[in-house]
């Protein structure tokens, strides 16, 4: 609403102010009419009545002009005021027209007295509001009628004669009427003819009657009966002594004539300068400075200066003008500093424009001097043009990058291309903050095509390039250009193996143009060669990276093979020290690797089992299976099945260097994790998880292997094989719970037989005797007729063994008188027990337990000794010798078939024994002396066999 | 808790106490098996022979796990090496680890190429049968190691001596006196000729083998009890006496239960005489 308020007040004073002019508009023509309207009432007019009227006529004519002027002012200002003037002032003309004729026909009257007047009158309006040319004609009549040359009329006449000659530059004729006009001391305009006069002196050349003339124009200026044009003088005396070839006159009248000359001072100043007074020029402006000097009038300092540039360029002065500009950049900033001095600032625009000029100018000059002679220029000139910048860039800093750029243009106009480019630089720098593209797109450019001659050294030259480039791109980054820079800028890059650089650039061009993709594509495999040769692995890593986030949308595939190449440059150092021997630092090499947060999961997976095997290679088999696991955690499922054959191997390896424990886990974690695949490979880890365990003593583990993974098997007597593996440990072992319960949970042939065979053979070797007893619970437990036999065959020999016992403790006679019959019933009983014992337990050394069988024959040959023996020294007390014979005799006969018995056996024993070659429990149990056993056991006396002799 | 930890250590300990006879021998002259075993080797000769070439020494030597720890090391250089399996089997063996030397032992016939080699992996898989018990498996590989290697003698000394544990006196006689062994003394050679020889009924034949013996060797407790024995068959209690308390005791329970016994057969003849 603030805005409204000026405008009701204008409108408020406007519409005050037109009322008034109006009204008294109205009231003058109201006058005129009424008075006129009387006249014209009258029966008779008379000649004085008449010109009366011709006066009121004139007077009407007057303010019909004064309403036409005002309707074309204010037309003109309309919007779509384009009417013709003339048209504005229709009424004027007519209203003329009729006021001529009016007066004309009064002067046909020869006898009115008023025709000098009338004609005068006439004369003036044609001047003023006619368009015909009466005015010189009736002025020359009026002037002829009024013979008086001290009547007033004739003076006006004369006066307005010789304004009109003036007017009409028709000066010798102006002058003739003025130096009468002047001659009537008592007008009170005579400062005014004399001033015209002077003028029309100057233009007739006659300089000395014209200063005397505008001096004696300024002297009664000063009389107070005269009108005062003393400021007109003083604006133009100056000038008149500049014209005159007087300009220190000049000077001299302003100094004596005016206390503070100087606004005069300097147009007269100007004059001088604009008509060749150059020495007196400086010498009125040095006066200037003077009085500003001792008078403190700062306030004419702005001008002066400017005076000085005027003057200064006048002459083509063009380092007096740089020095005066330089001054007055100064007092600009002084102004601006202390403002207390109040110092004008009101020409400073000016001051931009004249330096921008002359700049500008001398710019132009140069180039055309280089154009003209290739190789020269005016130094002195460009050193002014620089100067003229760096003034310009203080003093209008709003443009400072034009000047920047200007500057930049004018060192390459003179092909100071050393200069030009930083400049060009500077340019474009500020042209960035100001944000003015223009200038940066035209700095660039030159650049460019500064750059594009490759005038500047090598490294210089393609520093700027880079800058044009690179500042083109942030600047249009999609652009005509721009599209052609990016590979261009690239290619630089990548030329000073500047990668960070050459990749940004890449970077920017893919955001801006990704319909260039394949061309993006190609560029970057140029960077990658690069990294390549150069075995930039953690840059590789890096883009690697990159890739895989989207970048450049490269294949999967492409993006395999960069990882493959990043991992064998990577690997190849470290494979080359494993290769040399130095196998530890070649897995510290590769652990090195895979810590880096660089590489990717396919290098660090990679690098990882490289770890483990340079680990497996220095027999490490624990470190190499952790680093295995972690080469597993980043494997893609494709890379853990390519990489499970090598496993196997490893696998194989670890138990080969004596680590069942890592060798196992190694192989049945394979074995779960590909158990779906049941081929050779698996069969192989499964057998290397079973060969562990028992190699390790575990069997219940080598056992948790086959019920868990024999669905992992392509072959089923992998598992037959393994299953026969625990057997053969448990039994190796004597682990008769062990086998007992395998046996159990594999009731299946061939083990529910071999059981049979194991226990009957622990049977008989083991001395435990809690162990025996278990055995023949668990023949009877089996419920086997062959187990069957062999416990009650096995209880058989016990008896056996206890019944021999009890028949050597027997005695068949002891009593202290022989009694035939007693005795012979004593020895019969004793013969019938012995034969009972033979046919009880005779079939036992026929036993199909080949180690009963033995002891069964040894325990008969041995039973019979006895009897035999026995018999044979029976010595009955109270017998009479010759009946001691004949007993003895029939006793021999008795004691010799046992005896014979004995010996049979024994001898079939060590038959059967040589022949077969027999190791069993059997044999070695009778391998004794004094029933001692022998104390060689091949168990502890063999010996290891290490080398041959060869 | 505290006897729990006992417990332990005491069962580690007995885990540990190795059950062999000291039959090392000093003296290379009396060791006809030397150029094909170094179980026999004594500490001296041992010394002598240690060197890269000949690791497996280390094991004999009480530094099995250092050894075996090489081994590791130089599997990349040696593994090719039938030998190479075998002396890691051997220094498993020393550890009393059947399994694990019984493993190595088959990775030695798997990897060996010649006879020689192919027999005395056969020759130590027989002797791992013999730690199981399983004479008849442990009596065939020997024969079969014998039949690939005439000339070896340690497979023929090795089933000797379960011909002598079965009471196959003749067949330990036979192959003891094979040509192999002409022109050799051997201690444990004659000692098995004269156990044979005793066992067998034919003293005074054993008696020509026992003087054969170096009279330091006399005291190996298994020597001892059996040329005790012989000098009970002949009635020489006394000497038979004398040689039992001079014994170096062995440890191992078989043999301390033979002497315990022989030691009380003495006893009683003594006490009868």
């Amino acid at each position: 609403m603030k805005w409204l308020l000026p405008l009701i007040l204008i409108s408020q004073i406007t519409s005050a102010a037109e009322p008034t002019k109006a009204k008294r508009w109205n009231q003058l023509m109201g006058l005129v009419n009424s008075e006129m309207k009387i006249l014209e009432g009258a029966k008779r007019k008379g000649s004085d009545m008449l010109y009366r009227m011709l006066e009121l006529h004139s007077e009407r004519l007057k303010l019909i002009h004064e309403k036409n002027n005002n309707e074309f002012l204010t037309g003109s200002m309309k919007p779509g005021g384009s009417r013709n003037k003339e048209s504005y002032f229709g009424e004027t003309r007519a209203y003329y027209q009729k006021t001529k004729e009016f007066g004309l026909e009064m002067t046909r009257d020869p006898k009115n007295p008023h025709k000098a007047s009338i004609l005068f009158v006439l004369a003036l309006n044609s001047r003023d509001y006619g368009r015909d040319t009466i005015t010189e004609k009736y002025l020359l009549e009026t002037i002829s009628l009024v013979k008086d040359p001290h009547h007033s009329l004739r003076h006006h006449a004369e006066t307005a004669l010789a304004d009109f000659y003036y007017n009409e530059k028709r000066y010798p004729e102006a002058v003739t009427f003025y130096e009468r006009v002047i001659k009537k001391t008592e007008d009170d305009w005579l400062t005014k003819h004399l001033f015209n006069l002077s003028w029309c002196y100057l233009k007739s050349h006659d300089f000395p009657k014209a200063i005397s003339a505008i001096r004696q124009s300024y002297s009664l200026s000063k009389n107070p009966a005269y009108v005062n044009i003393k400021d007109q003088v003083l604006e133009n005396v100056g000038s008149f002594y500049v014209y005159a070839g007087r300009p220190l006159e000049g000077l001299e009248f302003y100094l004596s004539n005016e206390k503070d000359p100087i606004p005069y001072l300097m147009p007269m100043a100007m004059k001088a300068s604009d008509k060749g007074h150059q020495k007196e020029t400086e010498e009125i402006l040095l006066s200037v400075q003077k009085l500003i000097d001792k008078n403190e009038w700062f306030k004419y300092q702005e001008q002066l200066f400017h005076t000085y540039l005027d003057f200064y360029r006048h002459y083509n002065r063009f380092s007096d003008h740089e020095k005066t500009s330089k001054q007055l950049v100064s007092y600009y900033k002084q102004a601006t500093i202390e403002p207390k001095l109040k110092l004008p600032v009101v020409m400073k625009e000016d001051a931009i424009e004249k330096m921008r000029s002359l700049a500008g100018y001398l710019q132009v000059k140069l180039a055309k001097n280089m154009k003209e002679d290739k190789s020269e220029y005016d130094q002195k000139e460009m050193d002014i043009v620089l100067k003229f910048f760096s003034h310009l860039i203080v003093l209008d800093p709003a443009k400072k990058v034009e000047y920047f750029y200007f500057r930049a243009e004018t060192y390459y106009s003179v092909r100071r291309y050393k200069e030009a480019a930083p400049s060009y630089v500077e340019s474009v720098n500020e042209a960035k903050i100001v944000k003015n593209d223009d200038i940066a797109r035209k700095s660039l450019n030159s650049l460019l095509s500064l750059t594009g001659q490759e005038v500047l050294e090598k490294d210089e030259n393609r520093k700027f390039l880079i800058f044009a480039y690179s500042e083109h791109l942030g600047l249009w980054p999609r652009d005509e250009k721009s599209e052609l820079i990016y590979p261009k800028l690239f290619e630089i890059y990548r030329e000073l193996q500047d990668d960070p650089k050459a990749t940004g650039v890449l970077r920017a061009y893919n955001k801006h143009y990704p319909e260039h993709l394949k061309d993006q594509q190609k560029l970057m495999t140029k960077v990658l060669d690069q990294f390549i040769d150069k075995k930039a692995t953690a840059k590789l890593a890096h883009w690697i990276h990159q890739f895989k986030e989207g970048f450049l949308a490269f294949s999967p595939d492409t993006i395999e093979k960069t990882e493959i190449v990043l991992g064998n440059i990577l690997f190849i150092q470290y494979q080359e020290m494993a290769k040399k021997g130095d196998k530890l630092a070649a897995a510290k090499g590769f652990e090195s690797i895979y810590v880096n947060k660089l590489y990717t999961d396919k290098v660090k997976s990679q690098s990882a089992f490289f770890a483990a095997l340079a680990w497996l290679e220095m027999g490490e088999t624990v470190i190499s299976f952790n680093w295995q696991a972690l080469a597993h955690a980043r494997m893609t499922e494709e890379e853990k099945l390519e990489r499970r054959p090598e496993q196997l191997k490893i696998a194989e390896r670890m138990y080969k260097l004596q680590d069942f424990v890592t060798s196992f886990r190694l192989s049945e974690s394979l074995l779960k994790k590909f158990c779906h695949l049941k081929d050779d490979t698996q069969n192989r880890f499964y057998e290397i998880s079973v060969m562990t365990s028992l190699v390790e003593g575990k069997p219940l583990v080598a056992e948790g292997i086959t019920k868990t993974y024999s669905n992992c098997l392509g072959k089923s007597e992998v598992r037959t094989n393994a299953l026969a593996m625990i057997y053969q440990y448990y039994e190796k072992q004597g682990d008769f719970f062990g086998l007992r319960k395998y046996v159990k949970n594999h009731q299946f042939e061939p083990y529910i037989t071999q059981y049979r065979f194991s226990l009957q053979k622990w049977y008989w070797e083991k001395k435990d005797l809690n162990l025996k007893n278990s055995i023949m619970s668990e023949f009877k437990e089996l419920k086997h007729p062959e187990t069957t036999q062999w416990a009650n065959e096995n209880k058989l020999f016990d008896q056996a063994h206890k019944e021999m016992n009890e028949m050597s403790d027997v005695v068949i006679w002891n009593k202290p008188k022989f009694d035939g019959g007693e005795f012979n019933k004593s020895l019969e009983s004793f013969l019938v027990r012995a034969q009972n014992f033979k046919n009880k337990y005779g079939a036992l050394t026929q036993s199909g337990q080949v180690d009963l069988a033995i002891l069964s024959t040894r325990l008969f040959a041995k039973f019979y000794l006895e009897v035999g023996d026995k018999v044979q020294s029976l010595k009955p007390a109270g017998m009479n010798a010759a009946t001691v014979k004949d007993f003895k005799g029939a006793m021999k006969d008795v004691s010799a078939q046992f005896l014979n018995a004995s010996k049979q056996y024994d001898r079939q024993l060590v038959k059967a024994l040589k022949e077969k070659e027999s190791i069993s429990a059997g044999t070695r149990s009778i391998a004794s002396l004094e029933e001692i056993e022998n104390p060689i056991f091949s168990f502890f006396t063999g010996l290891t066999m290490d080398k041959s002799r060869d | 808790m505290k006897n729990i930890i006992l417990l332990s250590i005491l069962l580690v300990l007995a885990g540990c106490s190795s059950s062999r006879i000291d039959r090392k021998i000093n003296d290379v002259a009396w060791d006809s098996l030397a150029d094909e075993s170094y179980l026999r080797w004594g500490e001296k000769r041992l010394e002598a022979h240690a060197n890269p070439e000949h690791q497996v020494v280390g094991c004999y030597q009480g530094k099995a796990k250092e050894t075996l720890k090489q081994y590791k090391k130089d599997y990349l250089t040696r593994g090719q090496s039938p030998y190479y399996w075998l002396h890691i089997g051997n220094c498993y063996f020393v550890e009393d680890e059947w399994s694990k030397a019984e493993f190595y032992y088959r990775m030695t016939l798997d990897e060996a190429k010649s006879p020689v080699e192919k027999s005395i992996a056969l020759n130590n898989l027989g002797l791992i049968h013999f730690k199981y018990e399983q004479w008849e498996k442990g009596k065939e590989y020997l024969k079969q190691s014998m039949a690939l290697a005439p000339k070896f003698k340690v497979p023929r000394y090795n089933i000797s001596q379960l011909y002598l544990q079965f009471g196959l006196y003749d067949k330990a006689i036979e192959v003891l006196t094979d040509n192999a062994f002409k022109g050799y003394k051997d201690i444990d050679v004659y000692f098995s000729l004269a156990n044979a020889y005793l066992y067998k009924g034919d003293l005074k034949t054993s008696a020509q083998y026992f003087k054969l013996i170096p009279e330091e060797h006399l005291h190996r407790e298994d020597i001892s009890a059996t040329y005790a024995l012989f000098l009970l068959r002949t009635g020489d209690v006394k000497k038979a006496d004398e040689i039992m308390q001079e014994r170096d005791r062995s440890g191992v329970p078989e043999i301390t239960a033979i002497s315990t016994k022989i030691e009380r057969m003495i006893s009683d003849r003594m006490k009868q005489e």
